[in-house]
């Protein structure tokens, strides 16, 4: 049934239709009916939601309550959905605001928790520590050396320009669609973008003692 | 767009690359990608920079994509479909847990009654106690009291009230004998029990002195 309504559209009008056609059953009442359509759109943007509370959250399943949190919410708040706005851009709206009321209260918690010593390690899951079939497991721990120090250096920026970075290079939206995601600015997210950039060049080459 | 020494800087890399990547295509009608065309010394060094952010781009999806697996993506979206179906319910009230007999009900009146029969049978207690006591006290007055209140006189004999005397003066051991003495003969016989009496030994008839 998913495919069927998204068959023949581009994903951002396909996502479009999806969200009004939900929002149109719920207003009649067939909230089975709702929630069977609403599935397209959480299957569409499960995987990409799950990168953005990650890269937020640097925890699994902090990150999985996040998703959850937000598709449950986008549901429940559809009727305030406007169709002039991308599902995807209102969507992400909810669910970055979701993911910074998550840090503000583990920052608050972490101030009355004294940490472990090995929490830094990055062994968050098992799935991580399982052997894979690509890389060699050199790469593997060159590549999650990266991560770190990449993860430590997004860290560090302010949060809007983490924000604004992580949507432009992560998740690959316009200037506009930012803009329309964190209520700034073309030209403000244009200038934390490059910031964002500036910073995060010279926090990972602060080591190698040259220029990327 | 930003020039620096009539090349572009990195700010106006970064919107080059953010406009390609967003856009899906490769150039654009913008002054930058104009300059991009023209100059090889710009080409070559936002090669470096895409390149660079193409890399944390993919290192940081990929990380995500380890987390985020297959499987757990399955489950995630069947708990979120949970999560919808219990929404249009209402919230389910979880019972206390019951006692074997119900104590909130009723909780007060059988330990009221046990509590009033008890004070009652105290009172009842009390006053039956002190019926009893003042009757065997007016009753044996007489035997007790004699050795506090009479005491011979050591010339006459008569019977005299010392009234608060030392204990040590007053109860001396010769008045304590003669006092144990003349009891069992002041002492108040029934009738009844006046034959068994007479014929049962006193003291007196072992007094050697």
């Amino acid at each position: 049934m998913t495919g069927a309504h998204a068959a023949g559209l581009p994903p951002r009008e396909a996502d479009s239709a999806a969200a009004s056609a939900v929002k149109a059953l719920q207003a009649e009442g067939r909230h089975a009916e709702a929630r069977e359509r609403y599935t397209e759109l959480v299957v569409r943007h499960q995987r990409r939601a799950g990168r953005i509370a990650f890269h937020y959250l640097r925890d699994a399943a902090e990150s999985d309550e996040a998703v959850q949190d937000a598709f449950v919410k986008a549901f429940s708040h559809l009727s305030t959905f406007r169709e002039e706005l991308p599902f995807e851009v209102w969507f992400t709206r909810i669910l970055i605001n979701g993911c910074l009321d998550r840090i503000k209260a583990r920052t608050r918690r972490e101030r009355w928790i004294v940490a472990m010593p090995d929490a830094g390690t990055g062994d968050r899951d098992f799935a991580e520590r399982m052997p894979g079939r690509g890389p060699s497991p050199e790469d593997q721990v060159l590549a999650r050396e990266r991560r770190q120090k990449l993860a430590a250096a997004l860290a560090k920026l302010p949060e809007r320009q983490r924000s604004v970075f992580m949507l432009s290079h992560y998740e690959g939206c316009t200037s506009r669609e930012v803009s329309a995601v964190t209520g700034l600015n073309e030209s403000t997210v244009r200038v934390h973008l490059f910031r964002a950039i500036r910073k995060l060049r010279g926090l990972l080459t602060e080591g190698k003692g040259g220029t990327a | 767009m930003a020039l620096r020494n009539s090349h572009l800087d990195d700010a106006a890399f970064a919107d080059v690359w953010t406009e390609r990547t967003a856009a899906g295509s490769p150039e654009s009608d913008r002054p930058a990608e104009a300059h991009l065309r023209d100059c090889a010394d710009c080409r070559a060094r936002y090669s470096t920079f895409a390149g660079w952010l193409d890399t944390l781009r993919a290192d940081a999806a990929a990380e995500a994509d380890e987390v985020f697996t297959a499987d757990r993506l399955a489950a995630q979206q069947a708990q979120i479909a949970r999560r919808l179906e219990a929404l249009g319910q209402p919230g389910r009230v979880i019972a206390f847990p019951r006692f074997a007999q119900p104590i909130a009900s009723r909780p007060g009146e059988g330990r009221r009654w046990v509590a009033a029969a008890a004070a009652a049978g105290l009172v009842v207690g009390l006053g039956l106690g002190q019926m009893l006591d003042f009757g065997a006290s007016s009753r044996s007055a007489a035997p007790f009291s004699a050795p506090q209140q009479v005491a011979r006189g050591a010339a006459g004999g008569d019977a005299v009230r010392v009234g608060l005397q030392p204990v040590s003066a007053a109860l001396s051991d010769e008045s304590f004998l003669e006092d144990v003495e003349l009891m069992p003969s002041q002492a108040r016989v029934p009738e009844s029990l006046q034959y068994l009496n007479a014929i049962t030994p006193s003291a007196r008839d072992y007094d050697t002195r």
